[in-house]
């Protein structure tokens, strides 16, 4: 009799288990963000080169394409005329954002953290700066030439 | 900068104009022709500079669009020979760290 009962209840569970699973499943498919969004979203180079141009931005140079802290927004890391930034765009790819992105939990500002690390990369060539018009303080045999750009007063 | 070079004999500044005041114009035109350090010094200090002759050759505008060029916003702001940026005034101690790029 005991046997029979647990059985049953073995059973119950077994049945409410496939239960929960499958609608675990179907939670999965229809629900929000509950997949990695690149699995149902792209956006490539030429995408973000075509929004660009019809945003009159074609100049502008495209440094990284990645998923942006904001489910929904690429973020889409950039050059215009040496300076860096950060600018997203939405999955449907009809809208870009500008602005900043700030973490609720941290209070912390991604976006200007997100263009400071790329202005840390960013390189000058030297060989663009015209050095004989310039005041030199140290030895001009040194070996470590440092330019130095200024507005004294 | 003064505590650098006399630190280190390896290091040189070459020192560029990124007129952002509309004050210091005058003044950068001349120190610029001139290249005298004392001048700069006078105009960190807020002494009058002298304007002098030479100062009609040197263009603000092709300073001002060099530095653009460069992505410079801000000043003063150093490069490196390796291309490395960096903008704001830090300490002697700090700025060789930066310049032999250990920071």
């Amino acid at each position: 009799m005991i046997n029979i009962r647990m059985l049953f209840f073995a059973a119950m569970f077994f049945v409410l288990s496939i239960n929960l699973s499958v609608q675990a499943k179907t939670n999965g498919i229809e629900g929000c963000g509950a997949k990695d969004c690149k699995e149902c979203h792209k956006i490539n180079r030429q995408d973000v080169e075509d929004i660009f141009k019809k945003l009159n931005a074609k100049h502008i140079r495209i440094l990284d394409i990645r998923m942006s802290p904001v489910k929904g927004l690429w973020e889409v890391s950039m050059e215009d005329k040496g300076q860096r930034g950060v600018i997203y765009i939405d999955f449907s790819k009809n809208y870009a954002v500008t602005g900043s992105i700030i973490s609720v939990q941290t209070g912390l500002n991604v976006t200007q953290k997100k263009a400071e690390e790329l202005e840390k990369d960013r390189r000058v060539d030297v060989s663009k700066i015209p050095l004989n018009d310039a005041l030199i303080m140290g030895n001009p045999k040194a070996s470590k030439k440092v330019v130095m750009f200024t507005d004294p007063g | 900068m003064k505590a650098v070079i006399e630190k280190r004999k390896d290091i040189v500044f070459y020192i560029k104009f990124f007129p952002i005041k509309k004050e210091t114009q005058e003044q950068i035109k001349s120190i610029a022709c001139s290249k005298s350090l004392t001048m700069l010094d006078d105009a960190y200090a807020k002494k009058d500079i002298a304007v002098l002759d030479c100062a009609k050759n040197i263009s603000i505008e092709k300073m001002t669009e060099l530095a653009k060029s460069l992505g410079i916003r801000a000043v003063p702001t150093l490069i490196m020979s390796d291309g490395r940026i960096h903008s704001g005034y830090v300490q002697s101690e700090q700025l060789i760290e930066i310049i032999d790029g250990r920071r």
